[in-house]
């Protein structure tokens, strides 16, 4: 039986419209206008036990949205929903014990007081047992090497001491599921990375299940072998990375560097040219063409290096969204 | 089962209130606050003497019955502030509105004792000393001891009390999850209830004196714990506020995960 | 001619603005309605029962009792200014004081338009209530008025309202050399509760402090004007009264502008 199970999930809200103005203001008082927004629109999927899941889409898409059902924090409109064999709006406390949220910015940790204190009251919230707390506390403290901060006081901290501190105290009773939401917005490329090496640990180490939505790709192509793209509330996608190349990508990008200068418009015969700086060039060619293009470069040009790249997953995700639809 | 689940919640509790003085008195301490305080203490006491001056009784309180009354008030208002008002009750709205009120609905203990008990207020807790004072004073006045079984009652009389006191709070603050843009509400109750339960509820007479007995219990948060500890009020007032604690209770409970229901955390 | 049509549309624009936040913010609006006048229901229903076996206290009858309270209340949703203060200590603590002087307004004048916007609501929204209360005692309010110095009335009225400003905002000011100045606030209602009439007719109070509270500037606020459509005051004590009134408008106008000179002179020193 698989760890989370999501069958046609729909979750819709009611935003009401207010006009600008002191008359709409005065209007607002007695007619409301109400508009229905469809943030999941029938979304099915489910998960293994152990298994590391990213949830791509634009803003708005309703990653962020069913990660909280899934967590159990909003009431779904319809449709089935099982994590760990609960069902999470029941937000039964044997339930919760299991299972970890993180959302980019909000915090739990008390401003007011050194992070090993939260650390220690979420000890008591979770009843984690004392030997199996010292335990996961030294192991993350040591992987997230924080362990001189832990007696400051969380408002002297930096951002990224904070974070880390808060990625503790999230983990500290040793979620099986873990849902992570933007974890690396608002961080450096060098926290970027380490956040990153950690998620991946914690899942090998653990077999933790883990679900995490980005916007930043190489959170998803660094961690993810599945990956499942959401848009406008609907799934679009559901499968391993490669298969998106394969399928959505038609084309590969081959880059050369040329040991003599040549003429850039014979390039043209063969492939496309997308940029041209000499001496290097990328050009794009369609996928099956490519081996076939690229033995036609070797042989007419003076070639010192050439690659076949797959193209920016970026760019591939970006035609997904403005036409292809799995539906 | 249930027992454990009782020592969890109160080990839970103990935290809280560590947690409170570390941050209260560890690293900082609001003074001027406390002066605030005293000021409006003072200010009671002069606003007793002054009517006192002009009248020798009210509705049958004399003025040392009526120091002990206000010295029950005083222990009431710090409690119910400084547990639940000041760091919870006040910032409910603002845990609506921001999503804050996810982390607090993830953690595997009862929601309703996390988001009302979380943030304790200590300093106000000094104020019981000089609330203990008046009663004494009151009591020196009256030229009467005071009575052990009368003590005990009150002191039970008066958790049942606050308790329906937090029901009744807790219930109108809640609201907040239905109105837009009512981040004032929590004060509503302090308008109703500090001003009613103030004075003796004989003040109100016939249809309103029922309502504030047993509907609307606030008699039984300061009035009548004082007459108990005065022995004017029969002890089966005491059954009486426990089992209305219980409903209040109940009923906070039930309006609680009805309006969680209808709370959806603020989109990202 | 054109300068002062500019002028003035600026300051109606500020107006309808402010006037847009507090219809956005009217459940809010609404809970502090029923905040500031329960107080004041609650103390009718306390004297009704004291009055129970007694008909007059200090000289004052039951009926006059209920008028003062139903007066003084409504008097004080008008008169007490609660929109400008917090708004200028707040301003001096962050520093935003900074960009509001650089604004085409001037700054005291645009705190003041808040108030008097926040006048108009204040009055909106306590009307119907009022009206419903005075309906509930009318019986208890025929003969009680007595508007024959309705014209002083006004007058004391607006001195009032001018009084109760620059109380206000000399304790909003107080953040240039304060680290914080709740503190004031809150003494300044203690001071009007006991003093300035809102808890009980200031003849309740004993002799000697009687003739001190007289000097004093809280009793102004609330009581006098209340007092000249209800007591029967002699002309005698109108007459004073009003003196020290309008001496205490001026005294305290004079001392605030000082002290913002003097304030903002610090303000600028700590390199806003």
């Amino acid at each position: 039986m698989s760890i989370i199970e999501v069958k046609n999930l729909k979750k819709y809200y009611q935003v009401h419209k207010k006009e600008p103005g002191l008359i709409g203001s005065i209007k607002s008082l007695f007619k409301r206008e109400y508009e229905d927004v469809k943030a999941v629109n029938n979304v099915s999927f489910s998960i293994e036990e152990g298994e590391l899941v990213g949830f791509i889409g634009p803003n708005g898409a309703g990653k962020t949205t069913t990660l909280k059902c899934l967590s159990g924090l909003l009431y779904p409109t319809s449709g089935k929903l099982e994590v760990l064999g609960y069902n999470p709006w029941d937000r039964k406390h044997e339930f919760l014990k299991q299972i970890s949220l993180v959302m980019g910015q909000k915090n739990q940790l008390w401003w007011d007081l050194p992070a090993m204190e939260t650390f220690i009251l979420n000890k008591e919230i979770y009843e984690v047992p004392q030997e199996k707390f010292d335990h996961v506390l030294n192991n993350l403290v040591d992987l997230l090497e924080v362990k001189d901060v832990l007696n400051i006081q969380v408002r002297k901290l930096s951002l990224g001491q904070r974070m880390k501190c808060e990625l503790i105290a999230a983990l500290l009773h040793s979620p099986k599921v873990l849902f992570l939401d933007e974890p690396t917005i608002g961080l450096d490329v060098v926290m970027q990375k380490k956040m990153r090496d950690f998620i991946k640990s914690y899942n090998q180490k653990y077999k933790a299940t883990i679900i995490l939505t980005s916007h930043y790709m190489d959170d998803v192509s660094q961690l993810c072998e599945r990956v499942i793209i959401i848009d406008k509330g609907k799934l679009i996608f559901d499968g391993s990375l490669r298969e998106i190349v394969e399928k959505y990508a038609d084309h590969k990008i081959i880059r050369v560097v040329f040991s003599k200068a040549i003429d850039a418009k014979k390039l043209e015969k063969i492939a496309l040219v997308k940029e041209y700086n000499y001496p290097s060039a990328v050009l794009t060619v369609k996928r099956e063409a490519s081996n076939v293009a690229a033995a036609e470069l070797l042989k007419n040009f003076p070639i010192a290096d050439l690659n076949i790249e797959e193209p920016l997953i970026e760019d591939i995700i970006a035609e997904v969204f403005t036409g292809k639809d799995v539906s | 089962m249930m027992l454990g689940v009782i020592k969890h919640h109160l080990k839970i509790f103990i935290k809280f209130i560590q947690f409170s003085f570390i941050q209260h008195f560890a690293f900082r301490f609001n003074f001027y606050g406390y002066l605030i305080d005293i000021g409006w203490l003072l200010f009671s006491i002069a606003f007793i003497k002054i009517f006192y001056l002009n009248v020798p009784e009210i509705v049958g309180w004399n003025y040392w019955e009526m120091l002990v009354l206000l010295g029950v008030f005083w222990i009431f208002q710090a409690l119910i502030y400084g547990l639940v008002v000041i760091g919870n009750c006040r910032k409910i709205p603002q845990l609506v509105w921001t999503g804050e009120l996810d982390g607090i609905l993830l953690k595997p203990i009862n929601s309703q004792f996390n988001v009302s008990l979380r943030i304790i207020w200590t300093p106000i807790f000094l104020n019981i000393i000089p609330a203990i004072w008046f009663i004494y004073l009151g009591f020196s006045g009256l030229k009467q001891p005071a009575d052990l079984i009368n003590v005990f009652c009150f002191i039970l009389m008066s958790v049942f009390g606050f308790l329906i006191a937090y029901g009744l709070w807790f219930i109108i603050t809640i609201f907040v999850f239905f109105l837009e843009r009512a981040d004032n509400l929590p004060y509503l109750p302090q308008a109703v209830i500090d001003n009613v339960s103030q004075y003796p509820i004989d003040i109100f007479k016939g249809k309103t004196k029922f309502i504030f007995i047993w509907f609307i219990p606030l008699a039984f948060v300061v009035s009548f714990p004082t007459q108990v500890l005065l022995g004017q009020l029969s002890k089966i007032y005491v059954i009486y506020a426990g089992w209305l604690a219980i409903i209040i209770l109940y009923l906070s409970s039930l309006f609680w995960n009805f309006a969680l229901k209808h709370y959806s955390s603020a989109s990202s | 001619m054109n300068e002062v049509n500019k002028s003035v549309k600026k300051y109606l624009i500020l107006f309808k603005t402010y006037l847009q936040k507090y219809i956005y913010y009217r459940a809010s609006a609404f809970v502090w309605m029923l905040s500031d006048i329960i107080p004041f229901i609650v103390l009718i229903i306390l004297w009704q029962a004291v009055y129970q076996n007694r008909s007059s206290i200090a000289g004052v009858s039951f009926n006059q009792m209920v008028v003062y309270y139903l007066s003084i209340s409504f008097l004080r949703e008008l008169i007490y200014t609660g929109g400008g203060r917090n708004t200028i200590s707040e301003e001096i603590y962050t520093g935003q004081l900074s960009s509001l002087l650089l604004k085409p307004f001037n700054y005291l004048k645009r705190v003041f338009v808040e108030e008097i916007s926040w006048r108009f609501i204040q009055f909106g929204l306590f009307l119907i209530p009022y009206v419903l209360l005075f309906i509930c005692f009318k019986n208890v309010v025929k003969g009680v008025y007595n508007f024959k110095l309705w014209p002083v009335f006004i007058l004391a009225l607006i001195l009032s309202f001018l009084i109760s400003a620059f109380l206000d905002y000399l304790c909003g000011i107080g953040a240039f050399w304060l680290t914080q100045t709740s503190t004031l606030f809150h003494l300044k209602d203690i001071f009007y509760w006991l003093l300035g009439g809102l808890t009980f007719p200031q003849k309740l109070l004993p002799c000697l402090l009687q003739k001190i509270n007289i000097t004093l500037p809280f009793y102004y606020v609330f009581g006098f004007p209340t007092e000249l459509i209800i007591s029967n005051l002699s002309y005698g004590q109108i007459i004073i009264r009003f003196l020290v009134q309008l001496i205490w408008v001026i005294f305290l106008y004079l001392i605030y502008k000082l002290l913002w000179q003097k304030g903002l002179r610090k303000y600028d020193a700590w390199g806003n």
